[in-house]
C-alpha cells in the first residue's frame, strides 16, 4: 500500500490530437520523481491529469489515475478537493502570478489549512506559516506576513508558494518548474531548499524541471517525456549514465557546461517536434532520429530492461 | 469534459426573436401604428388582433413590432456611432504624447461620471425630440466606454513583442493601429458590441418612456410602456407585452456579448 | 564604431512618490563593426530597456545614442529611416514577437513594404523565400501559414528571417533563446553565429546566462540595477572578474 500515485496507460486527447499517450507510472511513498523533456512533451500534462485537474476541453481516451487509492478522475469534485487538501502540496508553473495580487500573505497562505481545520483555526495557521516561512528560508516570516505579493521579489513569492503548498503537511509535493521563472541566484537557493526538504522532511516529490544537474540531485526515479510519451523511466542512474533512447542520449549530452569551444557549434538535436510525430502511432522522435529504421513507423512496445528502467524503443 | 455555453445559446435564442419581429415587422404588418379603432378599444386578444388593442384601439402587436423596428434602429445606430468616436479617442489619447494623453482620458472619465440617462436626456433636451437626437444622445454616452475599451487595448498591446519589432523595422503609428492594434482589439470589441446593443436598447426605451425620444403617436417600446401603466388596472397585459419584448431583447444581446465572450477567452495554452 | 550609447539615464515617474525610479544610470557601451557584445544580468537589472534605447525605440531622460558617429535625436528623416532600418531585433517570446493574425507571408512582407515602397511583389516573394531557406524552414509549409501553426524554435527562426530581411548592421537579441529548450537553444545560437559569419553583422546579446554569453559574445557587460558593474573582453572577464557580483553570476552558473 506504498504506492500513493500510479497512472496506468492513460491517454488524454484533444479535439486535434493527442497531449499525452499512453503514460504508465508510479511513485512510492517516500521516493522522488522527475519529469523531464522539452515543453510541449506532456510533463505538465501529466501533473494535470495527477491532480484530476485537466482543462475543460481535453478528454481522457483511455486510461486510469490513482491518487492515494482514489481514482482522481472520477471522483466527485468535493472528494477530490478533500483529497488533495490533506495529501497533496502544490507548486505551479507560472509561480509570479500564482499568488492574488490584492490579499496580504497572511490571509491566502492558510486558506488550504482553514478548510481542512475549520475556521477557528486561522491564528494556529499563522502561526504554522510563521515557521514554515522560517525553514524554507524567510528570515523576517512577520514582515512576508504582512506584505502584499506586488513587494516581494520573485524568489520570496515562490518560498511564500512552497511554504503554502506544504501548510497541511502534504505527504506529495508536486512542482512543476519550481525555479524556472527565477534568476539564476535564485535558482540555486530554491534548488538547494528543495534538496534540503527532500533529505529532511521525507516527503515524496514530483518535480518537472529542465535543469538536468538539479534533476540528477534531487530524483530518485526520471521519467523522460517526448511528444505526449515517457520515452523512458528509470532510476536516475540507469537513465543518466545508461540512457537507452536516442532521445535520452540527446537529451543528456546537451546538458550546458561554462566553458565551451567557441571555435565549434554547440551540439544540438536537429529538427522539431512535428504535428505528425505527433498524430502517428510509430515513435514520435523517429523524424529526427539519427538511428531510425523501419519499424520505428510502426507502433513501438515498451521494452522492460531491468525491474525499474523501461524504454520505449526498437533499439 | 466540455462546457455548455449557455450564455451563448440563450442570447442567440432571444436575438433570434428579436430580429425575427424585426423582419416581420417589414413583411406582415397587420395594422398602421397610429389606425385607431375607437370602437374597440382595450380589446382582448382576438383573431383581428392578436395582442389586444389599447386605449386608442391601435393594435398593440402591430405596434410592437414597429417598436422592435425602431429599437433595434437606434440602438444599432448610436452603438456604431459610439464606437467609431470612442475608437479614434481612445486611440488618440493612447498614442499621443503624454500631457495630451491626459487631457483627453480626464475627459473621458468626465463623459463617464454622468449618469448615461442623465446626460441622454439632457443632449435630447438640447437637441430637440425625435428618433435621431435619440440616437445622437446615446451614442454619446457609449463614446466613453469605447474610449476606455480602445485605450487600455491599445496600452496594452503597445507592450506586445510585435509592436516593438514592427516600430523596429519603421512602420508609423496610423499603420500600427490599423494593422496590428485593431484586428487584436476586434474580438473583444463584438463582445461590448453586443452588450452595448442591449443597454442602448434600454436607453431608447426610457428615453422614450420619459417622453424624449420617439413621439406619439409613433411607436416604441418605452413609450408604449409610458401609456401603458396609465391603465395597469384596466388592462394589465398593454403593458406586458412591450416588457417581455424589452427584456428579451435587452437581455439577449447582453447574453450573447458574454457568450461570445466566452468563444473568445476559449483556447487554452498547454505548457 | 557603428553603435554608441553615451551616458545614458533612464527614470521613471512612480506615483506617490517624488523620487524617480532610476532604471538606467549613467550607462555607455560601444560597439565595433562585426563585433558581438554580451549584455548579463538579472530581471530588472535594465538591459532590456538599455537596448530599446539603443534602438531607438524608446528615448533616454538623458545622454545620447550614436549610429555611425551621428546622434540619433538630431537625425533628419532619411538619416532616421536608415538607422531604423539598420537596427534590428529579436526578441524574447517567439510566440508574441508576431501578430497572431497575419500569415507569415505578410508578416514578412511589412518590412519590404515599408523600407521599399517600389519592390515589387514578385521580388519581395523571392527575397523572403531566400531569407527562409537561410534560417532553416522551407518556403513552401512556411508562408501561408500563421504564428501558432508552429512551435517555438520555428518561430524563432522566422523573427531571425524577418530581422535579416532589411540586411541590418545591427542585430539586438534580447533573450532570444531563454522562451526556448536547450536542444532549440543550440540551434538557435549555432544559427546566428553562422549568419554573422556570413553576413558580418554586429550583434548585442543580451541574456541571463552569462556560458551562452561567454560563447557568443567578444566582449561582455555585466549589469546590475540599472548600473554597469563590469565590462572587457570575454575571457578576460570570465577568468578573472573582479566584481563580486560577477563571480556570483559564474559560480551560480551551475549548481
Amino acid at each position: 500500500m506504498n504506492e500513493i500515485v500510479r497512472i496506468d496507460n492513460l491517454s488524454v486527447i484533444d479535439n486535434r490530437r493527442y497531449l499525452l499517450r499512453d503514460i504508465s507510472l508510479s511513485l512510492q511513498l517516500g521516493s522522488s520523481l522527475a519529469f523531464i523533456g522539452e515543453s510541449g512533451s506532456g510533463k505538465t500534462m501529466t501533473i494535470k491529469s495527477i491532480l484530476g485537474i485537466l482543462p475543460d476541453d481535453t478528454e481522457v481516451e483511455k486510461g486510469k489515475v490513482t491518487l492515494f487509492q482514489s481514482d482522481i478522475l472520477s471522483i466527485s469534485d468535493k472528494e477530490k478537493r478533500r483529497l488533495l487538501c490533506e495529501n497533496v502540496g502544490f507548486v505551479p508553473q507560472n509561480t509570479v502570478n500564482y499568488l492574488h495580487p490584492l490579499l496580504k500573505i497572511s490571509d491566502q497562505i492558510a486558506d488550504g489549512y482553514t478548510r481542512l481545520h475549520g475556521r477557528r483555526s486561522k491564528k494556529e495557521a499563522l502561526e504554522k506559516a510563521r515557521t514554515l516561512l522560517e525553514s524554507v528560508g524567510i528570515s523576517d516570516p512577520e514582515r512576508v506576513l504582512s506584505s502584499y505579493p506586488s513587494l516581494l521579489s520573485g524568489g520570496m513569492k515562490q518560498r511564500v508558494n512552497i511554504a503554502s503548498a506544504l501548510m497541511n503537511d502534504p505527504s506529495l509535493l508536486i512542482s512543476d518548474e519550481p525555479t524556472s521563472a527565477l534568476d539564476k541566484v535564485v535558482q540555486k537557493q530554491v534548488a538547494e531548499l528543495y534538496l534540503d526538504l527532500r533529505e529532511n522532511s521525507g516527503m515524496s516529490l514530483i518535480v518537472v524541471s529542465h535543469d538536468l544537474v538539479f534533476v540528477k540531485k534531487i530524483a530518485d526515479r526520471v521519467a523522460v517525456f517526448y511528444a505526449g510519451e515517457i520515452v523512458e523511466i528509470g532510476e536516475c542512474d540507469e537513465i543518466f549514465s545508461n540512457p537507452l533512447h536516442p532521445y535520452t542520449k540527446a537529451l543528456i549530452s546537451l546538458s550546458p557546461s561554462l566553458v565551451r569551444d567557441k571555435s565549434k557549434p554547440l551540439k544540438e538535436i536537429k529538427g522539431y517536434i512535428t504535428e505528425e510525430d505527433r498524430r502517428n502511432k510509430g515513435c514520435p522522435f523517429a523524424s529526427r532520429c539519427k538511428s531510425a529504421r523501419k519499424e520505428c513507423l510502426e507502433s513501438v512496445d515498451v521494452k522492460e530492461i531491468s525491474k525499474t528502467h523501461y524504454v520505449r524503443c526498437v533499439l | 469534459m466540455k462546457k455548455k455555453n449557455f450564455s451563448l445559446i440563450l442570447g442567440v435564442f432571444f436575438v433570434a426573436i428579436v430580429i425575427f419581429l424585426f423582419l416581420l415587422s417589414f413583411v406582415y404588418l397587420p395594422y398602421s401604428v397610429d389606425q385607431m379603432d375607437t370602437k374597440n378599444r382595450f380589446s382582448p386578444p382576438s383573431s383581428s388582433h392578436l395582442l389586444g388593442t389599447d386605449q386608442f384601439g391601435r393594435d398593440i402587436f402591430s405596434r410592437i413590432l414597429v417598436s422592435t423596428r425602431s429599437a433595434l434602429a437606434v440602438s444599432t445606430s448610436s452603438v456604431l456611432m459610439g464606437t467609431v468616436f470612442g475608437l479614434l479617442l481612445g486611440a488618440l489619447a493612447a498614442l499621443s504624447p503624454h500631457f495630451i494623453e491626459s487631457i483627453l482620458m480626464r475627459f473621458v472619465d468626465a463623459m463617464m461620471a454622468f449618469p448615461g440617462i442623465l446626460s441622454a436626456m439632457v443632449l435630447s433636451a438640447v437637441l430637440g425630440k425625435g428618433v435621431m437626437n435619440a440616437s445622437i444622445a446615446i451614442a454619446f454616452f457609449m463614446v466613453p466606454v469605447f474610449a476606455r475599451l480602445s485605450y487600455s487595448m491599445i496600452l496594452e498591446s503597445k507592450k506586445k513583442e510585435y509592436i516593438k519589432a514592427a516600430k523596429s523595422y519603421g512602420a508609423s503609428t496610423p499603420r500600427l493601429f490599423i494593422f496590428h492594434m485593431l484586428p487584436e482589439m476586434f474580438t473583444r470589441l463584438i463582445t461590448q458590441l453586443s452588450s452595448s446593443i442591449g443597454a442602448a436598447i434600454l436607453t431608447e426605451s426610457s428615453l422614450s418612456f420619459l417622453g424624449l425620444g420617439i413621439q406619439p403617436p409613433g411607436a416604441s417600446l418605452g413609450l408604449m410602456l409610458s401609456e401603458a401603466k396609465g391603465y395597469i388596472l384596466i388592462q394589465p397585459y398593454q403593458a406586458l407585452w412591450p416588457g417581455v419584448v424589452l427584456s428579451i431583447a435587452v437581455l439577449g444581446f447582453s447574453l450573447l456579448g458574454d457568450g461570445i465572450n466566452e468563444i473568445i477567452k476559449g483556447e487554452p495554452d498547454y505548457e | 564604431m557603428i553603435l554608441e550609447a553615451k551616458n545614458i539615464t533612464k527614470e521613471y515617474k512612480v506615483r506617490g512618490r517624488k523620487e524617480p525610479f532610476v532604471a538606467l544610470n549613467n550607462v555607455s557601451f560601444s560597439l565595433g563593426e562585426g563585433e558581438v557584445l554580451g549584455i548579463v544580468g538579472e530581471s530588472g537589472s535594465g538591459k532590456t530597456t538599455l537596448s530599446e534605447i539603443a534602438g531607438g525605440l524608446r528615448k533616454p531622460t538623458r545622454g545620447s545614442v550614436l549610429f555611425q558617429g551621428k546622434d540619433i535625436s538630431e537625425m533628419k528623416k532619411d538619416e532616421w529611416r536608415e538607422y531604423r532600418k539598420s537596427v534590428q531585433f529579436i526578441f524574447q517570446s517567439p510566440k508574441e514577437s508576431m501578430n497572431p493574425y497575419y500569415t507569415i507571408r505578410s508578416i514578412l512582407s511589412e518590412p519590404l513594404t515599408i523600407n521599399f515602397p517600389s519592390m515589387s511583389k514578385s521580388e519581395k516573394e523571392d527575397r523572403i523565400k531566400d531569407m527562409l531557406v537561410r534560417v532553416g524552414m522551407d518556403p513552401e509549409t512556411t508562408l501561408s501559414f500563421r504564428p501558432s501553426h508552429f512551435s517555438g524554435g520555428q518561430m524563432q527562426r522566422i523573427a531571425i528571417a524577418r530581422a535579416l530581411l532589411l540586411e541590418p548592421k545591427v542585430i539586438v537579441c534580447d533573450e532570444c533563446t531563454s522562451a526556448l529548450d536547450v536542444s532549440l537553444e543550440a540551434q538557435i545560437i549555432n544559427l546566428l553565429s553562422s549568419l554573422k559569419k556570413e553576413t558580418g553583422v554586429s550583434m548585442v546579446f543580451i541574456s541571463h546566462d552569462i556560458s551562452l554569453v561567454r560563447y557568443i559574445s567578444d566582449r561582455i557587460m555585466v549589469m546590475k540595477d540599472g548600473v554597469v558593474v563590469e565590462e572587457g573582453e570575454t575571457e578576460s572577464v570570465m577568468s578573472e572578474p573582479k566584481h563580486e557580483y560577477t563571480k556570483t553570476l559564474i559560480e551560480t552558473s551551475f549548481l
